[in-house]
Order: C-alpha cells, then sequence, then structure tokens
C-alpha cells in the first residue's frame, strides 16, 4: 500500500505564510486535520490536489513526487472540496455521470459505480432531480458522491459533514471509517466529534504549522489535570481549545 | 420604497436598460443608412435634409405642379451625372453629342444646392452612388405627392366598390359577414370623406413624413420592450431562486402590498420602456429625416395610415399612440409575471414562458388574415407589442358573424385584460405559497429528466462538454438566433455600371470563358455558334459596322480586343490560361463595394463566437466546481482538449453560417463554370502572389476566415478564464472583441489595430494581395500572435 509524504512543503500567499515546512506521512487510515480558519487545512488539501503550486518541499505518493505522478496521481484521488460548487442545472445522476467519466469510468462500470456512491449518500430518491432544488445538505451528499466514485486511494474530505443532519452525519461517518481500512483519508472539519469518533490520528494545526500529532485518546491523555474541561469529561472538543485556542499561547498552558 | 430601489438600482439591470437604449438608438441609426459603413450616417442625413428641403419648397402647391417640378430636378440630376462622367453620346450620323455641362463649373454651379454631393466630387464611385440616391429621394417626393392627390380618390374607390360588391350574389348575402363588413368599412371610411354630415372630409397635405414613416418601420423597439419588461419581472422571482420567498411571505408588506408595489414598477418600466426604445428613435428619426414641424396635419397624410380611420394629427396620434403603448407594456409585463410566477421552481419559470410567448408569436406571424382562426392572429400579445399595427392595419374580423375592428376589439379589450391580470397577480403574490416542485411543469420535468439521465449516463467527456455548452449555457437558443440572423445577412454589393461601360459588358457577358478556347460560349449572339475569341471579336465588329449604333459598339469592342491582348501577355507571362470574366458580378460579392459588408458580417461572426464560446470556462467557475475537476484524473489536459474541441466546432458554425452562404449564393447565382478561371484574370486579384484558379482563391479565403475565427475562440476561452461568472464574461467578451470591432465597421479606423475584424473579414487583405499591397499581411500575422498567446495562457490556465 502506498504512502502519502509531505516533505518541509511551504506555501506563502505574498506575505502570509499558508503552509510552514509541513511534514507529514500518511499511511492507510483516516487523519482527522483539526485548526481555526486560516490555519492551513484547504492549502494543504489544494496542494495535495495541485490546485496551487507549492514554494518549497516536495509531495510523495509512494516515492515518486505527485507532479511527476501527474494523471496517474489523480486517478487514485477522491476530493471533496468545502465549497459546494455543483453544476446545479445538471440532475444529480448525471452530476456524478460527467464526474465519473473525468474519472475515467465507463460502460456498465460508471453506471454501477454512480448508483452505488448515490445510495451511500442517500441520494437514489432524487437522482433524477436538478441539484438546484437540493438543499444544503443533498448537495453536500452530491458533492461526497462524486469523491466517493473509482473507489480513490486517497481520499481528501473538507468539511464532509457540514450541513448534515444528525442521523446523515452519522451514516457518512460510518461509511468513512469503513473506507479507511485501505486507504488513506484526510478529512478537515470543524466538528470535532466527527473526528473524535472515527479518526486514527488526529493532526492539530495552527497558523500553517503542524504543531501536535497523535490518536485521538492520546492527545485527550495529554492534556494537563489542571485544564477544567468544556462538558463533564475531558473531550477532543478541549485538545482543541487547549491546543489551538488562541489565548492559550498567551496564557503558556 | 425598498422594492423600488432592488430592482431600479441594481446594476445588471440598470446595465440592460441602458445597453438596449443605446442598442435601440444605434440600430435604429442603423435602419436609416442604405449600408452600414463609414459616412453612411452622415449620407442619409443628408439625403433627410434634402427630402426636407424639397418638401418645405414644395409644400404650398399643388400636387401635380410638385410631380413636374420633381421631373426638372429628376434630369438636372441626369445630366449631371452624364457630363460628370464624361460620357459619351453619338447622333445617328456618329457626331458626338455635346454634354449638358461642359466643365466642372457649370456641374458645380448646377449642384450647388446640394453640398452634400459636391463634396463627394472627388470620388467618382461614391458621386455616382450618392447622386443616384438624391434621384431615389426625388422618386419618394413624387411617391408622395401622388399619395395626397389620390387620397380623395381612393377614399371614393372604396365607397364606391362596397356599393357594387354589395350587389352581388356573394358578398350581398343579408346578415352574412360580407355584407355586415362592407357596410362597416364604408361607414367607416365616410367619416373621412364627411359622409355622415356631422364632420368635414380629412384633408390630407402633402409634407414631410419621413421621420414618422422610418420610425414606424423599426419594429425591434417594441422587442426590446418586451424583453426588458421581461427582465423586470424576473427580478420579481428573484426572490424564489435565492431562497427568500418564505421570509418575504412572512414580512409585514410581503403580500399584497408588495404585488401592488410590483404592478405600479411595471407601469414605471412600461414609461421608461416607451420614453427610451420607442419615442427617442422616433425623436432621433424626426431630428435627422425631418417632419418634425410638420405634425399638425391630419395622420392620414402619412401613407402607411392610408387606412387608419382615427381622425387627428399627426402630433394627436403619437400622444395616443405613446398612451396606448404604455398601457399596453403594463398588461404585457402583468402578463409574463403571471405566466413565469404560476410556476413554483424558478429556474423553470422562463422556460414557461418561452412556449407561450412562441406559440403568440407564431399565430401573430404565420396564421392567414383569411384563416377562420384569425381571431387567434389579433386577439394576440403581440398585437400589443406592435401597437403601431393597430393604427396603420385596417381590419374588421369575423366575430360570429359580426364585423369587429381589430382596433376597436383590442383597446376595448385592453382595460378589461388589464383590471383581470392586475387582480390576477396581486393575488397570485399575496395568496402563492412556495411549496416545490408540486406543479405541472415541475412534474414533466422530472419525468422528462429521468428518460434523458438514461441517455446522458452514456456521454463521454466530448459529449459533456457539447452537452454543457448547447443546453446548459444557452448555446443551443444563440445556434438559432445565429441561424435565424444569417438568414437576414446580405454579402453583395452590386455597383451601377458607368453608362459608357456597359456595351463593353454586354461583350463581355456574352463571351465569358477561356480566350482562344472553343470552350468558350461566346459568339451564340454573333452568329449561333461558338467560337474562340477573335473569331468572336471580327463577326462582332462586322456585325456592329450593319448596325443603327456602329460607333458605340465598336469602341466598346475596341475595349475588349484590349483587355484580351492584356491578358493574353499578362497569361503566357505568368503561366495561367486568360479568361474573360465578367468582373461586376465578381466585385459584388468579393471586390472593394462590399468591404464594409464583409466587415459587418465578420463582426456578427466575431459577436456570435464570443456568445457561444464564453460559457465553455465562464460557467465552470461560476459553478465553482474548478478545483473539484483539476483533481480528477482527466480534468485537465483532456477536458481542455474537449473544451478546445467544442470552441472549434462552434468556430466551424460560426463560418458555416456567416460565411459559407456567402460562397452557396454566390455559386447559385454564377455557377460553378467561373471557379476554374485563374483569380489572376481578374482586375482586382491581379497581383495575387498564388497563380491559383478562382476555386483555389475560395479555399484560401475561406480557410483563412475559419482559421481567423479560431483565435477569436482562443481569445474568448482565454478572457473568460479569469472572470468569476458568465455574464462578467458576456460583458468582457463583448468590450473586448465586439465593440472594438462595431466600431471599425462605424468607419472609426484606428479601432482595427485592436480588433480582430480585418483578419477575420480577410476580404480586403486578400484585395489588398491582389493589388500588390503585401504589408497587408501584417494584421494577420498580430492577430495570429495575439491568437497564439491566448492559447499559451489558455494552456497554463487549464493544465
Amino acid at each position: 500500500m502506498r504512502t502519502l509524504s509531505l516533505l518541509h512543503v511551504t506555501k506563502c500567499y505574498g506575505d502570509l505564510t499558508a503552509l510552514s515546512d509541513f511534514t507529514m506521512r500518511f499511511e492507510p487510515g483516516i487523519y482527522g486535520i483539526l485548526g481555526a480558519n486560516g490555519a492551513g487545512k484547504s492549502t494543504m488539501m489544494n496542494l495535495i490536489t495541485d490546485n496551487i503550486q507549492r514554494d518549497e518541499g516536495q509531495i510523495l505518493y509512494g516515492k515518486r513526487d505527485i507532479l511527476e505522478l501527474a494523471d496517474k496521481f489523480r486517478g487514485v484521488l477522491g476530493y471533496m472540496p468545502q465549497q459546494q460548487g455543483i453544476y446545479e442545472h445538471m440532475t444529480a445522476e448525471s452530476f456524478v455521470s460527467y464526474i465519473g467519466r473525468l474519472k475515467g469510468l465507463k460502460g456498465a462500470e460508471l453506471r454501477e459505480e454512480c448508483e452505488r456512491v448515490l445510495e451511500l449518500t442517500n441520494l437514489s430518491d432524487v437522482k433524477h432531480k436538478t441539484a438546484i432544488s437540493f438543499s444544503g445538505g443533498m448537495k453536500q451528499r452530491l458533492l461526497l458522491a462524486q469523491a466517493l466514485l473509482g473507489e480513490p486511494q486517497v481520499l481528501l474530505l473538507d468539511e464532509p459533514t457540514a450541513g448534515l443532519d444528525p442521523r446523515e452525519r452519522i451514516r457518512i461517518r460510518n461509511f468513512i471509517k469503513e473506507l479507511s481500512k485501505d486507504r488513506i483519508v484526510l478529512l478537515a472539519t470543524h466538528i470535532v466529534s466527527d473526528i473524535e469518533s472515527i479518526a486514527d490520528q488526529v493532526l492539530l494545526m495552527k497558523k500553517g504549522k503542524l504543531i501536535k500529532t497523535d490518536t485521538p485518546q492520546q492527545l485527550i491523555d495529554s492534556i494537563p489535570d489542571s485544564w477544567t474541561p468544556v462538558a463533564h469529561y475531558v473531550s477532543l472538543e478541549d485538545v482543541y481549545l487547549y491546543y489551538l485556542d488562541a489565548d492559550s499561547e498567551e496564557t503558556g498552558r | 420604497m425598498g422594492e423600488w430601489k432592488r430592482v431600479f438600482l441594481n446594476p445588471g439591470r440598470l446595465g440592460i436598460l441602458l445597453l438596449l437604449t443605446v442598442l435601440s438608438g444605434v440600430l435604429f441609426l442603423g435602419s436609416l443608412m442604405t449600408r452600414i459603413g463609414p459616412g453612411e450616417l452622415e449620407r442619409a442625413v443628408a439625403l433627410g435634409a434634402y427630402k426636407g428641403e424639397l418638401t418645405e419648397r414644395y409644400k404650398e402647391k399643388d400636387p401635380e405642379e410638385i410631380l413636374r417640378l420633381a421631373e426638372a430636378e429628376e434630369q438636372l440630376l441626369t445630366d449631371v451625372y452624364s457630363s460628370y462622367n464624361h460620357f459619351i453620346r453619338w447622333d445617328r450620323e456618329g457626331n458626338e453629342l455635346p454634354p449638358a455641362f461642359s466643365d466642372d463649373a457649370e456641374i458645380e454651379a448646377a449642384i450647388a444646392h446640394l453640398p452634400y454631393l459636391l463634396e463627394m466630387k472627388e470620388d467618382p464611385d461614391k458621386f455616382n452612388e450618392t447622386l443616384w440616391m438624391y434621384v431615389d429621394t426625388l422618386h419618394e417626393v413624387s411617391e408622395d405627392a401622388e399619395y395626397i392627390a389620390c387620397y380623395t380618390d381612393y377614399l371614393k374607390k372604396v365607397q364606391k366598390q362596397t356599393e357594387e360588391q354589395s350587389k352581388t350574389s356573394i358578398f350581398g348575402k343579408k346578415n352574412s359577414f360580407s355584407l355586415r363588413n362592407l357596410q362597416k368599412t364604408a361607414k367607416e371610411f365616410g367619416r373621412l370623406l364627411g359622409l355622415n354630415g356631422s364632420t368635414d372630409p380629412v384633408e390630407v397635405r402633402f409634407g414631410n413624413n419621413t421621420g414618422v414613416e422610418k420610425w414606424l418601420d423599426f419594429r425591434l423597439g417594441d422587442y426590446f420592450g418586451l424583453l426588458l419588461l421581461t427582465i423586470f419581472v424576473m427580478a420579481f422571482l428573484e426572490e424564489r431562486k435565492k431562497g427568500l420567498w418564505s421570509i418575504i411571505r412572512t414580512a409585514k408588506g410581503g403580500r399584497r402590498m408588495l404585488g401592488i408595489h410590483r404592478v405600479l414598477i411595471l407601469l414605471t418600466v412600461s414609461i421608461l420602456s416607451v420614453l427610451l426604445l420607442n419615442l427617442l428613435p422616433l425623436a432621433l428619426s424626426c431630428m435627422l429625416q425631418g417632419g418634425h414641424t410638420d405634425l399638425l396635419r391630419p395622420i392620414q397624410s402619412v401613407q402607411s395610415f392610408r387606412t387608419c380611420t382615427v381622425r387627428c394629427t399627426i402630433g394627436g396620434w403619437i400622444a395616443l399612440y405613446t398612451g396606448v403603448k404604455i398601457l399596453s407594456g403594463l398588461f404585457i409585463g402583468l402578463f409574463v409575471w403571471f405566466i413565469m410566477g404560476s410556476v413554483s421552481n424558478a429556474q423553470l419559470s422562463l422556460a414557461a414562458l418561452l412556449p407561450v410567448l412562441g406559440a403568440e408569436y407564431a399565430l401573430f406571424t404565420f396564421l392567414p388574415v383569411q384563416s377562420i382562426f384569425n381571431l387567434f392572429k389579433y386577439l394576440n400579445l403581440f398585437s400589443y407589442v406592435h401597437t403601431s399595427a393597430l393604427y396603420t392595419e385596417y381590419l374588421n374580423i369575423d366575430f360570429f358573424g359580426f364585423p369587429i375592428g381589430n382596433r376597436q376589439m383590442m383597446l376595448t379589450l385592453l382595460p378589461v385584460l388589464l383590471i383581470a391580470f392586475t387582480y390576477l397577480c396581486i393575488r397570485m403574490q399575496a395568496k402563492r405559497y412556495p411549496e416545490g416542485n408540486r406543479d405541472l411543469l415541475s412534474r414533466i420535468t422530472l419525468k422528462v429528466d429521468t428518460v434523458l439521465d438514461a441517455v446522458r449516463r452514456r456521454f463521454t467527456i466530448g459529449m459533456w462538454e457539447g452537452y454543457k455548452v448547447l443546453f446548459l449555457e444557452f448555446g443551443i437558443v444563440i445556434l438559432a438566433v445565429l441561424i435565424l440572423a444569417s438568414g437576414s445577412l446580405s454579402y453583395a454589393v452590386w455597383t451601377m455600371i458607368p453608362e459608357d461601360m456597359r456595351t463593353y459588358y454586354m461583350y463581355v457577358r456574352d463571351i465569358e470563358g477561356p480566350v482562344g478556347s472553343k470552350k468558350m460560349n461566346a459568339g451564340t449572339d454573333v452568329d449561333g455558334c461558338t467560337a474562340d475569341a477573335d473569331t468572336y471579336l471580327a463577326r462582332a465588329r462586322e456585325n456592329a459596322e450593319n448596325s443603327n449604333n456602329p460607333f458605340e459598339l465598336l469602341h466598346a469592342l475596341d475595349m475588349l480586343e484590349e483587355k484580351i491582348s492584356e491578358l493574353r501577355e499578362k497569361g503566357s507571362k505568368e503561366n495561367f490560361e486568360p479568361w474573360i470574366i465578367y468582373e461586376p458580378d465578381f466585385n459584388a460579392f468579393y471586390g472593394e463595394a462590399p468591404v464594409n459588408r464583409q466587415r459587418l458580417n465578420a463582426m456578427i461572426a466575431i459577436l456570435f463566437m464570443v456568445f457561444l464560446c464564453v460559457g465553455i470556462n465562464a460557467y465552470e467557475r461560476q459553478s465553482g466546481v474548478v478545483p473539484m475537476l483539476r483533481s480528477l484524473k482527466y480534468g485537465r489536459a483532456p477536458l481542455f482538449h474537449r473544451k478546445l474541441f467544442m470552441m472549434v466546432i462552434s468556430a466551424v458554425f460560426v463560418w458555416g453560417f456567416v460565411w459559407l452562404r456567402e460562397l452557396t449564393q454566390y455559386i447559385s447565382l454564377y455557377g460553378k463554370e467561373i471557379l476554374d478561371a485563374p483569380v489572376r484574370n481578374l482586375s482586382c486579384y491581379a497581383e495575387f502572389p498564388f497563380n491559383v484558379s478562382i476555386r483555389g482563391f475560395f479555399a484560401i479565403l475561406y480557410g483563412t476566415r475559419l482559421a481567423m475565427l479560431i483565435p477569436v475562440g482562443y481569445a474568448v476561452l482565454c478572457l473568460s478564464y479569469d472572470v468569476p461568472n458568465v455574464r462578467m464574461s458576456y460583458l468582457l467578451g463583448t468590450a473586448v472583441l465586439v465593440i472594438p470591432a462595431l466600431f471599425v465597421v462605424l468607419g472609426l479606423s484606428a479601432f482595427q489595430w485592436v480588433s480582430p475584424l480585418i483578419p477575420v473579414s480577410s476580404a480586403e487583405l486578400f484585395l489588398g494581395l491582389g493589388q500588390g499591397r503585401w504589408w497587408c499581411i501584417f494584421p494577420f500575422i498580430v492577430w495570429l500572435s495575439v491568437g497564439h498567446a491566448a492559447l499559451k495562457k489558455n494552456i497554463d490556465q487549464s493544465l
């Protein structure tokens, strides 16, 4: 099974450093990426998808750089962007068929894959409706459906459960968990409970830097006893607040 | 006030209002010109002023006197034409006849009252062309005078005809529509004659009607009005599109009061539409063509109102028209709002309106007047769109055997319809629930999409791109407009053959074909058999010497002989077969005269390229799918190649509809025989760099035009890549590519350096090459470089 490695990757927008000397090796499993707005989560995803150019460093899939692999790497990639970019005048089925084609699927395989991902995301009943009539949650599921097409080896999910109702969120979460057995899943979200329940490892990012990475439980355990938890027990939300809250630096927590 | 501000201060809508106003004005000015090109508006204004001056001069005279004076003026102009062109005429004895004006000074004195024509004196082509336009203006004045002279007779003739027809068995059947129609017509026209005793007969008077007549011919303003009203109605549906319908309905003034405001907004839009799109062109027309001082004559003094039975002055009619037009506009707005608002799904509202408008238009345009269903032709939305026709066309409709005047019917119905639709629209605004997907149209769409999805899932990437261009980016509508518009494109400009060349060209027409070959279709007029050029010339000379007019014929044959020997010499030197070609036909399509026509057509080709291609990139950006597509295996180079392919296909369509029609028109008019002739036989292509036949020349010309359209596509793709939405793309593409082209067409030649117009038109470049001006290739090189840079940028952006 191939790994995805980011080695000393840096990306700046003018004076602003969006990602600074970022190094991480991803093996099959779910990686929850936590960070405030502007922490560099989406920048990292955009660098992996080569939607923006990196300034320094290397991104390797296996042993080769993804820029060198180009189409071959994109062939194993599934990407669900944060923004709800959809062809709204296409029906759900048309949209996934179109994306399926661009992923290189054809004939019966394409048809079966489309049916599978629409079923998985609970959109089968509305697959002949145009996306413009969809609610925010339905659009989110459609975006997830297209990312899942072709069983990608590397799955980048930027806020996949935003806007979903609890039942849908749990369903999708469980599904992602199942997927992760033999592939790399990078999950960026603000919904800490999603990560807590499914992530094998959590990456805490702040101002473009990776400040800590560990399993959810070990991160929770790393919080000192003096910390007053948000709820009655210490959870990943406390980890978020402890490590990433702006005040924490100043107070020296 | 919030709704008023939202609707009227929206930059997009304000922009469209401004654009339609400017477009309506520009197109109206265009309609005044004989053709589009530099100096044409000035000429149209000069001719309008001439007509105004003639009308003023002849105003107080009786029609017979006017006809006599116009005839004398025409003779003067014809004499100027002959003298200016130094035409030689011979009498029967072969003596040269003296010219009417012996020198330039005399010609200048004769046309001193026509300063514009005088200005053209240094340019023979323009002078001759303009002179004949002055003659045409004189004909119009004569026609007006004749109309005035015969109007009372016309009214009397109507009375007499109805009297006679009512006695026949077909029309005179008691209680029939025909008899009632005859009686009604006689009564209404009788009132104009003063036969009812209570009114005086209408006294039509000679005057300048050009302003009103030209404006009546301009119908685009009416369609722009319909478009403007529809755009403002769409503003009322924005809340549905943006998911705000429920919020608006729960607001205090979001139901009935909002409905009332919206009706008043439509009334305001209707007033604006009439002022800017109808009355502004009328004011322009009267200003440029005259007639604004003659508004107190009876409306029947204008020929178009021959059958108008309303008694009022021209000025009174304009006031009446304005009022009716404003109310009609309000009704159209309400009708459109009602149809679009009846569909819950805002995306389908336009889809609901278009078939209704299409059906109404088809009935209005194509239903024959004699049809038993002609009620649907006149009781039609488009009767309110073209309000002026209610006054210029007299018609009684059979309503269960009773004749009802079309105008009376539509004007009586107008207040009823206004009240009914105002009620319906306000009720719709107040009562309709924001429920989704429950109306019939949405259910039908779902069924259609279910079927189409089975087809679409088989699409390849290329087919998907085609589908997006045609259906999601409305390419199919643009193509339909292109097909319709291309039907009205014209290509040829025939110039008048000078009088002293007519005999020469008669011989040329007769022997058109290869010189010295038996293939020549010559000689049939001479002795009924085919012959080579020398034999033909010998026999033609013999015949000429025995004719009544030997001097003119022999002079023409001398010219022909000279031409043949010139071609033989050139042909042997440059190694091509000499042909005699009837050049006026070829030049009408590919010579100097149609250069402006070619430019106009090139501008239309550029416009359609922009409109067909802007969506290819911009639609992706607007939908926000670019990052996702770029992360897919085939989302970069393969997708980009399909986009380029779609752009090339669009270029081929545009090229086919705009340019190939020119070729087919030429061939259908003049046949294929001439295509074998080497192009260097033609005077205007004598120095053409390639020694090819006309067929080869066409291949190069049309190939170049297609090749030059493709960089336009590159430029459009490049421009639309960095623009956030399709609307902005349209604006940018139009501003960068179409507007400079329009300026070039209108004669602002400085813009040719920033416009692809000259390379796309290609005609004048080839003409330049044909006359040895090799530097004409320069704009090609510039444009190809721009195209190359655009392609490179496209590649960088997309990969």
